[in-house]
Formats: structure tokens, sequence, C-alpha cells
């Protein structure tokens, strides 16, 4: 009967939160409070982080918007490299296809480098010290608005001094219930990747 | 908007099964309304345990797999949406059985 219960007090809880979730804004008020204020300033490199492509060669939605945004402030010489980042994976790397699609828009070549390998964004954080140096500090990091609080800790940790950059991965938040639950669902995620990165000392 | 015409959809099925449940006499009765919400809300519940179990265990298994292999796995790949809808099988499942093995 304690079990029938507290069952129902807990089934009562998620609905609850469903509702809270998806028919309120209430996510998006959550969201623009976890988010990173921009501080677009020239720096020395300008880092697209990673964030997926298909078996068949198409960015991710994210992947699409942080290149385009990484592009478009090379365009505006705020800084004279492009990293552009992503796994190694077959048949295409996400960096190399980056990079095929800053080409085509007008960046010079000599100015991208592929930063491939990097499976994290710790990783990719390594790796991007890798590529530049040690004496290159400031750099214009493009990620998404939710995950830039976690990985700026990440970079700061390799000695980066980090202006943000961010995208706004939701595609302007969640106006319909679908997508309010899937910005709730990214947002935990996010705290949960944070808390982890806290307990496993990476930040 | 959007929520309204949803939440108006949900509303309007509901009012026509609780209509035709009533002219047919079965299950119409309030009673056994509060009993059937009070078992949906359980099922909810069972369905979210079985998800955080299902979600701990995949956690599990990409942190042992990463530390013992190679390989890479990505923690997001337990977060699936499919992942809650087995969950929420997996309890309906559950308490049926429960319910059928004490009535039994």
């Amino acid at each position: 009967m304690r079990a029938h219960r507290g069952l129902c007090a807990l089934g009562l809880a998620g609905l609850v939160l469903f509702f809270v979730a998806a028919f309120t804004p209430l996510a998006n008020l959550v969201h623009r409070s976890l988010s990173v204020r921009p501080q677009v300033e020239r720096a020395e490199a300008i880092v697209v982080l990673g964030a997926g492509v298909s078996t068949t060669g198409t960015l991710s939605d994210s992947s699409l918007r942080r290149a385009v945004q990484g592009i478009e402030l090379q365009r505006r010489a705020l800084a004279p490299a492009l990293l552009m980042l992503g796994p190694s994976t077959w048949p295409l790397g996400e960096a190399e296809i980056r990079g095929t699609l800053a080409r085509s828009l007008g960046v010079a070549p000599d100015r991208i480098r592929l930063v491939m390998g990097g499976k994290t964004t710790r990783e990719e954080a390594q790796r991007t010290r890798e590529a530049l140096g040690p004496d290159v500090k400031r750099i214009l990091l493009v990620t998404g608005a939710i995950h830039m609080k976690r990985a700026r800790g990440l970079f700061e940790r390799e000695g980066f001094v980090v202006l943000p950059a961010p995208v706004d991965d939701t595609a302007g938040g969640g106006v319909s219930p679908e997508a309010r639950l899937s910005l709730s669902v990214r947002m935990g995620e996010e705290l949960l990747a944070q808390l982890y990165h806290r307990l496993a000392g990476y930040i | 908007m959007e929520a309204l015409f949803l939440l108006s959809l949900v509303a309007a099925t509901s009012a026509a099964a609780l209509h035709l449940a009533g002219r047919r006499g079965g299950g119409g009765a309030p009673g056994a309304l509060r009993e059937a919400l009070l078992h949906a809300l359980e099922c909810m519940g069972l369905t979210i345990v079985f998800f955080g179990a299902n979600l701990a265990l995949g956690a599990l298994l990409t942190l042992v797999v990463r530390a013992l292999t190679p390989l890479f796995v990505s923690l997001y790949l337990s977060a699936d949406v499919s992942l809650l809808v087995l969950s929420a099988l997996q309890a309906l499942v559950y308490q049926r059985w429960r319910d059928a093995s004490s009535r039994g």
C-alpha cells in the first residue's frame, strides 16, 4: 500500500512536471537564465566546437548553425584563424565537411584549420591547445548557448581567455509544447553533464 | 495557442469517451473513474522508476565501456525519447502482470 502511494505521488509529480515543461513558458525562462551572454571581440582564433554529423555526411542542425556563426565571425575579420572541430567519422569527418563549407562561403583556405578527433568537449579543449600552441590566449568560442558555460570552463582550464560567441541551438527556444519539452530535456542533459564534470574535477 | 488547441483535442475525446462509457453502463461510475486515475498515476510512477533505472544502467555501461576498452560511447546515447516509450511499456506490462497475479 505504501509503495502504491509512493508510485502515485511520483506519477503525479511527473505529470505536473510534464505540464509545466510543455504548457508554460518556464522552459524558455530557465533557458534564458542558463545561457551565457555573448562577448564578441577581436581574438587570436575562432574555435567552433563539434555538434554531430550523420553517416551520410549531413551536418546536424546545431553543427551547421555553429559552423555558419564561425564563418560569419571570420568574415568580419575578428580573428586570423578559424578552427573547425569534430570527431573523426567515416566516411567524412565533421571538421572536414565544415572546412569545405567555409571555403565555399569565401573563407580563405589558409585561414581554416581542421582539428579532428575530439570526441568530448574536454578532448576538444585539449586538442585545440595542441593545435594552437602555448602562446595563443584569446579565443572566440562558438558553441550552443546552453553548452557554453561548461565548454568555457574546460577551455579556461587549458589556459585560454574565452570570449563566448554562443549560438542559439534551439532556434529561438520553445514555441510549441514539443519544442519546450525538447528544450527542457536538453537543459536537463546539460545540467547533469555539468554535475558530472564538477564531480570528476574537469571544471 | 498551439497548447490550447492540443489540450482542447484531449478534453473533447476524453469527454466523448466518458459519455460513451456512461451510456453503455460500463465503468461510468465516478468511483471507478477515480480508481482509473489512481491506476494511471501509479503507472506513470512506475514509468519514471523504469526510465530512471534504464538511464542509470545506460550511463554505467557507457562509463564501463569507456574505462575498459578503447571504444568511445557517448553518454547521450541513453538520452533517447524511445527509451521513455519503452519504459512506459515496461511499466504497463509490470502493472498488469502484478494485478493479474494478485487476483489469481
